[in-house]
């Protein structure tokens, strides 16, 4: 554990802010079972933990599939992974989407009198492939690692990029605790067709795992620029053991970033288990002015 | 004598082919006329005003009517306040380290308009409330406004962002935003 916190310090040092980061959509819940515990990452049990810390993959016993959707501003913008993990004998690997699309977007013009109008439209597709592995490392240490390739066309200008994140995780029986280092080369930019490049934000995150009887209590710190305060993460899971572990109920509550902005936010989660198949649905207030609600759902199956 | 009373009859009878064509017998009750929604019969408007010079303005003025040009404040009028067409932002798509995007519109007179930009998220990350008729953005007529005056400066990543304008807290519109780097 020394040894981890010396390299998260060292990590945190090599942090450098550049003009503009890239915007990671990913920062706003890739899963609605993590999203009800207030996003903490790392403690799913399906492969769309991949999103989270690659090394939760040790939670895959074989095969996992996992789906999540989720629609913003009212049903105008459409976001949805999917997540697919197997487990070999050297290890787990997996791969992960996560993508969103914006059609119809208003191409503009201006005429002589200066008033603006419109020609044709264009799109925005936005979204970054995860491919993981992951391995026991010792008997309660597990590790792993994703190469993510992140892409974002807006009309003709194109821009892709790679980075890398790695994890680790251990499991001390009632308590997890969640290590996980996300774009880790800070020179590994997303460059576009104009000439332009946008660098991937360092994000540090510790969560930890609580379990005691029917009850689990999460927390997390998350730090991606120095010069912005830790956010954190609380969340807590009932799932009662008399009913056979098949129904959950969990509340969350969120600090987060927006292009430097600080939110906070509280989720309600609940899931449903039956044959190896989870559905799970989050809910919280919609901070946009037009709606009220924002729901997420997910379904993951384990064979 | 005779000539008088036919100079009268002819401009009775171009008054009212005029009125009829703007469709200001279906408003009668209205006492206010802009100019700038009647824009199909400017050319004949300014073809008759030659034609009948001071003598329209007292006309209509007998008619209870008022004609007001492009500019005039049109803060008593008594239509209702509103969006006339669409509010862009230009360019679209847009990169802040090249271009200075604005988002115009028309309004039909002065207006507070509220402006908030969101992610496609809907968090919010830029606002400006314009208030009326004290500055561009607010007033009747054409307005444009800077898309960095809601960010207070700040650029934003390359991506999809949506803004509203609002009045009296109502969305009176909702356009994309499309950001290069």
């Amino acid at each position: 554990m020394k040894k981890v916190g010396i390299l998260l310090f060292c990590l945190l040092g090599s942090i450098q802010v550049f003009g503009v980061d890239y915007f990671l959509h990913t920062d706003y819940g890739t899963s609605a079972k993590t999203i009800g515990i207030g996003n903490v990452e790392g403690f799913n049990e399906s492969s769309a933990v991949i999103f989270e810390n690659p090394a939760g993959l040790h939670s895959v016993d074989h095969i996992s599939f996992s789906g999540f959707h989720t629609t913003y501003i009212a049903g105008s913008v459409d976001f949805y992974s999917l997540a697919l993990a197997y487990k070999t004998k050297v290890g787990t690997f997996g791969f992960g989407l996560f993508e969103h699309s914006v059609p119809n977007i208003k191409r503009t013009t201006e005429d002589n009198n200066g008033e603006y109008g419109y020609s044709d439209s264009f799109s925005n597709r936005n979204g970054v492939y995860k491919f993981s592995y992951g391995k026991q490392l010792s008997k309660n240490t597990f590790g792993g690692t994703n190469l993510s390739y992140y892409y974002n066309e807006v009309d003709t200008t194109s821009g892709t990029g790679f980075n890398i994140d790695t994890g680790l995780y251990f499991d001390f029986h009632t308590l997890g605790v969640s290590l996980v280092a996300k774009n880790l080369i800070p020179k590994f930019e997303v460059s576009y067709s104009n000439g332009k490049a946008e660098s991937l934000p360092l994000q540090l995150a510790i969560g930890l795992n609580k379990h005691y009887q029917d009850i689990d209590l999460y927390v997390q710190a998350k730090l991606q620029d120095p010069d912005d305060p830790y956010q954190f993460s609380f969340g807590s899971k009932y799932q009662p053991e008399y009913l056979n572990n098949i129904f959950y109920v969990s509340m969350g509550w969120q600090q987060f970033l927006v292009v430097g902005n600080s939110y906070d936010k509280v989720t309600l989660g609940v899931g449903l288990e039956l044959l190896g198949l989870t559905f799970h649905v989050a809910y919280e207030d919609s901070s946009f002015y037009e709606s009220d609600q924002q729901y997420y759902s997910s379904i993951s199956v384990k064979l | 004598m005779k000539k008088g009373v036919l100079l009268m009859c002819m401009i009775v009878s171009i008054s009212s082919q005029l009125i009829g064509e703007i469709g200001l017998d279906d408003i009668s009750s209205s006492s206010t006329v802009k100019s700038s929604e009647i824009s199909n019969a400017d050319m004949e408007l300014e073809s008759v005003t030659s034609i009948l010079g001071a003598n329209l303005e007292s006309i209509l003025s007998s008619e209870g009517l008022e004609v007001l040009l492009d500019g005039d404040d049109g803060g008593d009028s008594d239509e209702e306040p509103q969006l006339v067409g669409d509010a862009l932002v230009y360019p679209n798509p847009s990169s802040f380290s090249v271009d200075n995007p604005k988002i115009g519109y028309r309004l039909n007179q002065n207006m507070t308009i509220e402006i908030r930009l969101y992610t496609v998220q809907g968090y919010q990350v830029g606002r400006k409330i314009y208030e009326s008729g004290e500055e561009e953005g607010a007033l009747a007529g054409y307005n444009k406004v800077d898309v960095l005056e809601l960010l207070n400066g700040q650029y934003l990543p390359a991506g999809t962002y949506i803004y509203i304008l609002i009045f009296e807290n109502k969305v009176i519109a909702k356009e994309f935003m499309a950001v290069k780097p």
